[in-house]
């Protein structure tokens, strides 16, 4: 075993679950994600020697992203779309599980870019600079993302949302 | 609790995903490998076939192999110019997110911005390159392979990429106020590869690589000619190859 590879499965061990999760947020396909994660460990891996003394794990963030995301730096790839999936209104306010899932539903109604900022600035906790430096992207160009995916996403801190307003269909009227 | 903060808690644990436990004997594996290849190895030399190119808007003619004539320059169905900086790796056959470059990376010692010209092979395919070998002109600014940019993407068009002579052959060229090289690979024994500086009449000598995939016949030799960055390419004509004992390749 090579030196620091200890290090490394230690690492990996930690940082596998949050990465898949990250991947899946990123993808919306689990396959995909531990596929995407796999790969990023790969590549860090590969890069072990230089990257263990410094941040093993933003490193693996930005590859992450980075291979995720690659796609929309191609021509005709962004799929974005200004539909996002009809709010379920729970039979429960308390229904957290369907909440969760509508929340997770309208993050995939993103488009790739905006989602990569959304999960890199609010599941990460990178800053803007930080976002803007690893998706090669300006400052002003993340900002105005994470205004327009959240906006989307109707969300706006502060605001509790009106989880308990039934449709009449729904209510069975 | 905030929206943001319902975000948050949904991201960190949505519903109807349960990560799984990753192979890492098979993470180590290909993590080292790709360790390896990126430990660059210049070099080879070996001997076969002619070739004469028009560089800088015509033609290469390639007698050695199926392939008769690759268009240079512009030729839509052979070249892919990509936006400044873009980075679009081609999805390996075995890991739909991951970059399917394949063997040797050139690392031409040239740099503008910071980064590095590296030349590589991608490959949709590497069981079936005589038709998916693409040659790609890049820059990395730092070693890795998810750094790498992609410039120029450079392929023939259908089979016979892998026959002997000179293939995916592109002009230097001012691209986005960048100089880029006058490369190309070739299949075939060539111990020399020169052309024809079309301004002094010199004859210059290229830089080659020698290239290999998985199988045993996958061989190439991947060439540039030198040149200086934020200076006009040089014309080069009368792309030749010449084996070990000086003779033209035909």
């Amino acid at each position: 075993m090579a030196r620091g590879d200890d290090d490394f499965i230690a690492f990996a061990q930690a940082s596998s679950s949050r990465l898949q999760r990250a991947a899946y947020l990123l993808t919306g396909d689990q396959h995909q994600a531990e596929e995407a994660a796999q790969a990023t460990l790969v590549r860090v891996y590969a890069a072990w020697g230089r990257v263990r003394r410094k941040d093993p794990y933003a490193y693996a963030r930005t590859v992450l992203t980075n291979l995720v995301t690659d796609q929309w730096r191609r021509p005709m790839r962004e799929y974005a779309t200004e539909t996002m999936p009809e709010r379920q209104a729970p039979q429960d306010v308390a229904d957290v599980v369907s909440k969760r899932r509508w929340l997770i539903a309208a993050l995939q109604a993103l488009s790739p870019r905006e989602r990569a900022v959304i999960v890199l600035r609010h599941f990460f906790d990178a800053s803007e600079a930080e976002v803007a430096r690893e998706l090669d992207l300006s400052a002003g160009t993340v900002k105005s993302l994470n205004s327009r995916a959240l906006a989307k996403l109707r969300i706006t801190a502060g605001l509790v949302p009106p989880l308990g307003t039934e449709t009449k269909a729904e209510a069975g009227l | 609790m905030t929206q943001l903060d319902d975000l948050k808690d949904a991201m960190h644990s949505p519903p109807d995903f349960h990560p799984a436990p990753l192979d890492m004997q098979h993470v180590m594996a290909a993590g080292g490998r790709m360790r390896r290849r990126r430990r660059l190895a210049v070099g080879g030399a070996s001997a076969l076939t002619v070739a004469a190119l028009m560089v800088g808007g015509s033609q290469l003619i390639n007698p050695g192999g199926p392939v008769s004539s690759i268009p240079v320059a512009a030729g839509p169905s052979t070249v892919s110019l990509a936006p400044t900086a873009a980075s679009a790796p081609v999805p390996s056959a075995g890991n739909s997110s991951a970059p399917g470059i394949l063997g040797t990376i050139v690392e031409t010692g040239k740099k503008v911005g910071g980064r590095q010209w590296v030349l590589y092979v991608e490959t949709i395919d590497p069981d079936n390159l005589d038709e998916t070998f693409t040659l790609v002109l890049g820059r990395t600014r730092t070693g890795t392979i998810d750094d790498f940019t992609v410039d120029i993407a450079s392929s023939d068009p259908g089979a016979g990429r892998m026959a002997p002579g000179f293939h995916a052959v592109q002009a230097g060229r001012s691209l986005d106020g960048r100089t880029t090289p006058t490369f190309g690979y070739y299949v075939g024994d060539a111990a020399r590869i020169t052309a024809r500086d079309g301004a002094t009449g010199k004859t210059v000598e290229a830089k080659r690589t020698a290239w290999s995939g998985r199988g045993e016949a996958d061989k190439a030799q991947i060439f540039w000619f030198d040149f200086t960055e934020g200076r006009p390419p040089a014309t080069l004509t009368d792309l030749t190859a010449y084996d070990d004992k000086g003779a033209r390749l035909n």
